[in-house]
């Protein structure tokens, strides 16, 4: 797919492209390009083209269901759509059909996007490289031997392929920004409550976010428009609804950005992220430093309370009622036999943490303190947005790494999410903004979180960095 | 973290580990936990126990009859199901 979002959107609005040319061109693509990519798990052309013969004729009939209908999104493994498999990467659940469809799904379907499933994935949505994926590797477009991040890589990797302009992810510490970031596409995990979760497979309630992938940021900001809204289906969703007419131009002379140090980076992505800042300044942004203390502890507390979790969460895979039984004449046979035999080695030591952190004697010193810890964090966000109206930050410490370089060693692959995983904490929304690529042409992103239920103000700014000549990336035509 | 301690964490969490898996687990149980341990270092005193619990929006909705799934719609995705049931072993000795 050569177009992005709005190009495509525009085609669509003057009939200089019918949504069968656009399936075929995905189909033509994927076809070429995915047994080396890896996005996507199990792909289907005659249900896209099914689709796409419906839109065509609500087109053609003049009654198209909106002005996205025909746009195709991928979308990402762990999310339910109706009579396809939702297999989060688990060998536990690769025969899982879903009843019902996501409450994110159903909004899609209604405005007549083309559903592109699956978008590989890190199993269960844990890991920062997709290498967690119980079926196939995915790689990343601007270099297949390198990994396109995760644990939404084939999300990712089916953007920044050409698959898709945009596509559906699903955050708990840096799920979309990280992948977006190595792969040099947008990526935003919104404000916690602000779209529904229901039909997404759950890894760490407290936690975990659906969003928009997109090659284009126009994307962006009609997913979240689309996406957004409160879902009698999902208790955390806020009434908050998102303004589908944001007027308000931000005046980049009257606000203030906080900034922080960053002894995690690389020298190229400091160097970049400097660049940012020096850009805004020229702008006229008033530019805080921030003291960044209390995050050190982020990953910490977030592999306490994620795990925790996800151990109670991961429960429900039992053998019993979905998903892969495994063998056993009593109940705790079936039980031990279906879920060792169906989780892949980072979920079982995830669950193991968790369990450990939950258990008799150690609850307090590890869960209990990580609460607190976590409240600590909240109150240092809402200290810094007391002071600043945004806070821009490098999204990823490196550049894309190689395959193997940190699947053996856990806290390795975990350091890469030290930049993220704080909003998901704190419930903040942060969007990554591809900023240019490095000495050996690959991406860099810059992240812009701002206070609860204010992703508007972060497109905003979102803008004005898409305006500097040093963010463009060009997606790369051919792979491989 | 001992092989133990593993064993015991997993038997909690209803997983068998393999022999191997075990020594694997238990090493990097016990790299993580090590890591983990710093958050020793943070002073987390000055937040009170209420602080924890109002963190998250709670929206009701109103208590209105919807359809749900239909009770077959199961079919497609228990492991075992017969006439309308999911199937599984003996649970109650006669």
């Amino acid at each position: 797919m050569s177009f992005s979002f709005s190009s495509l959107k525009q085609k669509l609005s003057d009939n200089s492209i019918s949504p069968l040319e656009i399936a075929n061109s995905c189909i033509e693509r994927i076809e070429k390009f995915n047994s080396s990519l890896g996005a996507l798990v199990g792909f289907n052309p005659d249900r896209l083209i099914a689709q796409a013969e419906l839109s065509q004729r609500r087109r053609k009939d003049n009654k198209p269901l909106s002005e996205w209908d025909g746009i195709p999104i991928a979308v990402k493994d762990n999310i339910c759509i109706e009579g396809e498999v939702t297999s989060c990467g688990s060998k536990y659940l690769e025969n899982y059909i879903s009843p019902y469809d996501a409450t994110v799904i159903r909004k899609l379907k209604e405005k007549g996007f083309l559903l592109l499933p699956r978008a590989n994935m890190d199993e269960f949505a844990m890991g920062s490289s997709t290498e967690n994926s119980a079926f196939q590797k995915t790689s990343n477009p601007f270099d297949l031997n390198r990994i396109p991040g995760g644990s939404s890589g084939g999300s990712a990797a089916a953007v920044a392929g050409g698959f898709s302009p945009v596509s559906l992810g699903s955050d708990t510490g840096g799920s979309i920004r990280q992948p977006a970031s190595l792969t040099g596409i947008w990526g935003l995990k919104p404000t916690y409550g602000r779209v529904s979760r229901y039909g997404l497979v759950a890894y760490a309630s407290s936690l975990d976010q659906i969003g928009p992938l997109s090659s284009d940021l126009a994307g962006i900001e009609d997913l979240l428009k689309i996406l957004s809204g409160p879902d009698p289906l999902d208790q955390t969703t806020s009434d908050k609804t998102f303004p589908w007419e944001t007027k308000e131009i931000l005046d980049l002379k009257k606000i203030k950005i906080g900034i922080m140090e960053n002894p995690n980076c690389s020298s190229e992505v400091n160097e970049r992220y400097f660049k940012a800042i020096q850009n805004l300044k020229e702008l006229g942004t008033e530019i805080v430093p921030l003291d960044f203390d209390v995050f050190q502890y982020s990953i910490p507390i977030y592999y306490l309370i994620a795990t925790a979790e996800c151990s109670s969460n991961l429960s429900r895979f039992d053998g019993i009622r979905y998903g892969n039984r495994g063998e056993g004449s009593k109940l705790e046979d079936i039980y031990l036999a279906s879920r060792s035999q169906g989780f892949g080695r980072e979920v079982k030591r995830r669950i193991l943490l968790g369990t450990y952190a939950l258990s008799s004697g150690y609850y307090e010193a590890y869960y209990g303190k990580a609460q607190r810890a976590r409240v600590m964090i909240q109150k240092a966000y809402k200290d810094f947005f007391s002071k600043v109206d945004l806070i821009l930050q490098p999204t990823s410490p490196t550049t894309a790494f190689r395959f193997g370089e940190k699947k053996e060693d856990p806290i390795q692959m975990y350091m890469t999410d030290v930049l993220t995983i704080s909003a998901n904490l704190a419930g903040v929304p942060a969007l990554n903004c591809p900023f240019g690529k490095d000495s050996i042409g690959l991406p860099i992103g810059m992240q812009i979180s701002a206070s609860h239920f204010e992703e508007t103000k972060i497109l905003q700014l979102a803008k004005a960095l898409d305006q500097m000549p040093e963010s463009k990336i060009e997606l790369p035509k051919e792979i491989g | 973290m001992d092989s133990k301690e593993i064993e015991k964490i997993a038997q909690l969490a209803r997983l068998k580990l393999e022999e191997e898996e075990k020594i694997a687990l238990t090493k990097d149980l016990s790299s993580i936990l090590n890591y983990i341990n710093q958050i020793e270092n943070l002073d987390t005193t000055s937040i009170r126990e209420e602080e924890l619990f109002h963190q998250s929006i709670k929206v009701m909705r109103k208590d209105i009859k919807n359809d749900t799934l239909e009770r077959d719609a199961v079919k497609d995705f228990a492991p075992v199901y017969e006439n309308g049931y999911i199937v599984v072993p003996r649970v109650i000795e006669t």
